[in-house]
């Protein structure tokens, strides 16, 4: 893959991934996830070291799915009715690693 | 037109005026919070001497410092000149803490040792008296500072009353026998009153409805199986579910106790969470997440990361708390209907130890704090210092 075709491989799975979560489509965005992956939303600052300092979200893969589980169970009542979001990326950056890892940033 | 104070509070209902009345905001400032001991820090967050944290207590923004011989001072974080704080950030470290306005400057005890160009004001200026005011009373349980702006009135330890011995069981929870804190705090704010969360802190009838979504199976069990009770004990609200074990090590929903301290403090499972009134309708929540001493270390950071779940900004709990919050608020502007509920287990309760105590999905300790609001609100004012 070429450096411009990187940037719209990158720059359109960031796109689906907030179209996802836009569109309430919770179980096709959790497929988007490893099974080793990490939700992660730091609380205060963004350098923590989130095993002494507490976050807003530290979910494992099973844990975003229990939020995905709770969310359809028609008894989450601070999203009934739904919250209408619209995701946004205002810029990505990214590099290749050695062999097959590419590493995103993007700032929503 | 709102009824007069003493008629505000019924044994099984409250008015709604309670909580949407400017002007029983403003009374509570006064009557509540410039007279009785509220939660100011633990002491973890200010172990080394010049330690400091910023908080409120009522309306009065308090800088709360570890000194440097181990006592802990507690200071209006007020400029003595024209008013504005002296210090912005919520933790740190300093002996001093200066305006920027016109760098008058005081030791973090409140004294004043620095004012630019001080000959202008004359021979009459008296430095001594010109130092940060102090909060009047500081004392300290457990490891928990309160700070009271009355001279006089009751210790810490008799407006604790019986709610010190659930402190006491709380921190023996800890291997090492000492509360910790993890770094960090998670704050939010609601549009509704400050007695919401404190309500809700002690409510377990509404944990099989509002958090169904949320509530583990094993929770839920110790909730069907009707065991626990509700004590309303000396001015505070407590749950109690000892029967079915301690204050667990994981801080799992399985024993141990909640506990409301009148006015702003709330112990809930691994957390510290502090009740900051902004206005009738709006509300700040800080809430520590507490570590064990001596506790394994996969143990603590599992309380961290079922907190962050649960009970966090984000969490499965919370976020459904802060909706009903917000709702009830809205509810109550209504003014069709001035009473709200709260009889639950009015013909039932009965005194145990001394205490009057209910079913677990009674309603007595709310009776109880809204007793010790009644009479705060309408007791004799005393002169302050």
């Amino acid at each position: 893959m070429n450096p411009y075709e990187l940037r719209a491989d990158v720059e359109s799975f960031l796109y689906r991934e907030a179209r996802l979560l836009d569109t309430q489509r919770f179980e096709e965005w959790l497929d988007l996830f490893t099974d080793d992956a990490l939700y992660w939303a730091p609380a205060g600052r963004d350098d923590i070291d989130p095993t002494r300092h507490v976050s807003i979200i530290h979910d494992d893969k099973a844990a975003m799915g229990r939020r995905v589980k709770r969310l359809r169970s028609g008894f989450a009542f601070a999203q009934e009715p739904a919250s209408r979001v619209h995701g946004s990326s205002l810029t990505s950056r990214w590099r290749r690693h050695p062999a097959t890892e590419t590493i995103a940033k993007s700032t929503a | 037109m709102r009824p007069a104070i003493d008629q505000l509070i019924r044994p099984g209902a409250v008015h709604r005026s309670v909580y949407t009345d400017p002007g029983i905001f403003d009374l509570e400032m006064s009557r509540i919070f410039d007279t009785t001991w509220v939660y100011l820090a633990h002491e973890a967050e200010i172990p080394e001497p010049g330690d400091y944290k910023t908080t409120q207590l009522g309306r009065h923004p308090v800088i709360v410092s570890r000194q440097p011989d181990g006592e802990i001072a507690a200071v209006i974080n007020r400029c003595r000149h024209r008013g504005p704080t002296v210090c912005e950030n919520e933790f740190g470290n300093s002996k001093y803490f200066r305006c920027p306005y016109h760098f008058w400057t005081y030791r973090s005890s409140g004294e004043l040792i620095g004012v630019p160009s001080r000959e202008a004001y004359g021979s009459s200026f008296n430095k001594e008296t010109m130092g940060l005011q102090r909060v009047a009373r500081v004392d300290c349980y457990q490891g928990f500072i309160f700070g009271s702006m009355s001279q006089s009135g009751p210790s810490l330890r008799e407006h604790l009353g019986g709610v010190a011995r659930f402190l006491d069981a709380y921190v023996d929870a800890a291997p090492g026998g000492k509360l910790a804190l993890f770094e960090g705090s998670q704050k939010c704010v609601y549009q509704g009153n400050w007695k919401l969360q404190m309500e809700n802190g002690v409510d377990p009838y509404h944990v099989g409805a509002l958090h169904i979504s949320a509530v583990t199976p094993k929770a839920m069990e110790i909730y069907q199986q009707g065991g626990g009770c509700v004590i309303a004990m000396d001015g505070h609200g407590v749950t109690d579910h000892t029967d079915y074990g301690p204050m667990p090590l994981d801080a799992s929903l399985s024993g141990g106790f909640n506990l409301v301290i009148f006015p702003n403090l709330i112990v809930l499972r691994s957390q510290i969470r502090t009740i900051r009134p902004i206005a009738a309708d709006r509300t700040e929540i800080h809430t520590r997440v507490v570590r064990l001493e001596g506790a394994p270390e996969d143990v603590n950071l599992r309380r961290m990361r079922d907190q962050e779940f649960e009970f966090g900004a984000a969490g499965t709990f919370f976020t459904d708390d802060l909706e009903i919050f917000e709702r009830t608020q809205y509810g109550l502007q209504s003014s069709a209907v001035e009473w709200l509920n709260f009889s639950r287990g009015l013909e039932t309760e009965q005194m145990k130890n001394g205490y009057l105590t209910g079913d677990i999905t009674d309603e007595t300790q709310h009776r109880g704090l809204y007793r010790n609001w009644l009479r705060m609100m309408t007791a004799e004012q005393e002169a302050r210092a």
